[in-house]
């Protein structure tokens, strides 16, 4: 466990400093998601006014601050390890990883990081405690909120891992990943709110529902500890899922040496 | 015969970047569906808006068309090309680089095209003859502000790249830009949602004449013309990036200079 933390940490540090390089561009992406966590406001009280979501503007706000959250996730570690391992199917260097005496699935899940998503999870977090603080959350539902939060972070880092498998198949995925942290951006709205068929998109297709808008329920106290078991069953099933997926995938797997 | 010469240009080098690009067609038709992320707005406005929902649909069919006709990349890979140099080699052609661009932009429109059909097609079978009923008036205005959006956003798109030639690197200045287009264009909401002296204001930047008005004038919603103020804004734009461009010149040294 000690040697899983020790990696973890050290392929943070090298993936911060070698992304800082270009501080103009970070000042640009720190610009651009402050500028659209604004527009996300707007938009969802505009929404709110519309009489589209039906809620009080303070739940609009933690529902808008858990998936900026995740989308911050998703920029700063989703989208950089799933490109990487793309990358190194295309390649050919998928060895360098299945050659390490750890699991593989874990260590591409946490090979590199990028300080991009730092801006959007700092906004995620202002909006999701002053929705809290205003709406006068206690303690309680805040921890278990937060519990729930991790855990929908975790399952939706894995079924984007499971989709971005087509790399083993069909090379680039970037586009891919682009679309796949999209849809999960839906879940800054309940799924209740959409259409019919766009629900089950976000329900069945996706676990939108379980990994974004569920935590928020658990933040708001409308869901209870009993989300949290459901959240962590489905996460180990998840994981057993992803394991077996990428053992299939490995085998149209080729490098330059076989 | 120097026009001749022009579109001659064009379409040769029109094919070229076709061909390159269908061999990726794959990593374009996702790209594509994620372009298509603002109907999920549309979802919502169906489910709880108060106007009928063929005409949601409508203004988030036109909004799409518009996307598809915006040349995003140009900046990019402009600013990639005098990174690293491969500008060079383009310079040396008897004439100039906007043609490439000119000619990649106008050839990934083309091929987003029969990509956007089947999201045409699930908008189609959800929502049938949800076009019914565009005039030509309309339906005219709204082709006249998709090229004017064309020519703005390929400016815009000189113009960044251009940055390159003082900053080395300019690949995530527009970043903030999109995020502006986005909710203040009209991507995300039809912008009369917003509060009203939100809307006014905004009225003076190209943002809502880009989506929202276009979009909104398809729809059949009431909208006024902004022709004037888009011409003004993309005439502003050229001249900023011609300067750009001409200043950068000068500065450009690649490899070996």
């Amino acid at each position: 466990m000690r040697g899983y933390l020790r990696v973890f940490l050290r392929s943070f540090e090298a993936a911060v400093a070698s992304w800082t390089e270009y501080r103009l561009d970070f000042l640009a992406a720190l610009l651009s998601s402050l500028l659209e966590a604004v527009g996300r406001v707007v938009a969802a009280l505009a929404l709110v006014r519309a009489g589209v979501l039906e809620l009080e503007p303070a739940q609009a706000l933690v529902y808008l601050g858990v998936a900026t959250i995740t989308a911050g996730f998703f920029a700063g570690v989703v989208g950089p390890n799933l490109t990487a391992f793309s990358q190194s199917v295309i390649d050919g260097t998928l060895e360098f990883v299945l050659l390490r005496p750890r699991n593989p699935v874990f260590l591409l899940l946490v090979g590199t990081a990028s300080p991009w998503g730092v801006s959007d999870l700092v906004a995620g977090a202002f909006l999701l405690g002053y929705g809290l603080f205003s709406l006068g959350a206690g303690w309680e539902g805040v921890l278990l909120g937060t519990l729930a939060l991790f855990l929908g972070l975790l399952i939706a880092y894995l079924s984007a891992f499971a989709l971005a498998l087509v790399g083993f198949y069909s090379v680039h995925v970037h586009n891919l990943i682009q679309l796949i942290s999209g849809v999960f951006r839906a879940g800054q709205y309940p799924v209740r709110a959409y259409a019919a068929p766009v629900r089950v998109l976000l329900t069945f297709v996706l676990p939108v529902y379980l990994a974004v808008n569920l935590p928020a329920e658990v933040f708001l106290g409308v869901a209870g500890p009993g989300a949290l078991w459901a959240m962590g069953a489905f996460g180990v099933l998840l994981w057993g899922a992803v394991g077996w997926l990428f053992s299939l995938g490995l085998r149209a797997y080729t490098s330059a040496s076989s | 015969m120097a026009r001749l010469r022009f579109f001659g240009k064009l379409i040769t080098l029109g094919e070229t970047y076709l061909a390159q690009y269908l061999a990726y067609r794959g990593e374009l038709f996702f790209w594509v569906l994620s372009q298509s992320l603002p109907f999920l707005f549309l979802a919502l406005w169906v489910e709880g808006g108060p106007r009928p929902d063929r005409e949601y649909v409508r203004y988030y069919f036109f909004a799409w068309l518009l996307g598809l006709f915006r040349p995003t990349w140009m900046a990019y890979t402009l600013s990639y090309e005098i990174r690293t140099g491969r500008l060079s080699p383009l310079l040396l052609r008897p004439f100039s680089p906007v043609f490439d661009h000119l000619a990649d932009a106008l050839a990934l429109s083309l091929l987003y095209l029969p990509l956007g059909l089947p999201v045409f097609g699930l908008l189609y079978a959800l929502f049938p003859g949800f076009l019914a009923g565009l005039s030509p008036g309309d339906a005219g205005a709204f082709l006249g502000y998709l090229a004017l959006g064309f020519a703005f956003h390929f400016a815009l798109g000189w113009l960044f790249g251009a940055l390159a030639f003082f900053l080395e690197r300019s690949d995530s200045l527009l970043e903030p830009y999109y995020g502006l287009l986005f909710f203040f264009g009209g991507l995300a909401l039809p912008l009369d949602a917003l509060p009203e002296g939100l809307l006014r204001g905004l009225s003076w930047t190209p943002l809502p004449y880009l989506v929202y008005y276009p979009a909104a004038r398809a729809a059949g919603w009431e909208a006024e013309a902004g022709y004037g103020l888009l011409i003004v804004w993309t005439l502003f734009v050229s001249v900023l990036a011609a300067w750009a461009w001409r200043r950068g010149l000068v500065r450009y040294s690649s490899m070996g200079a």
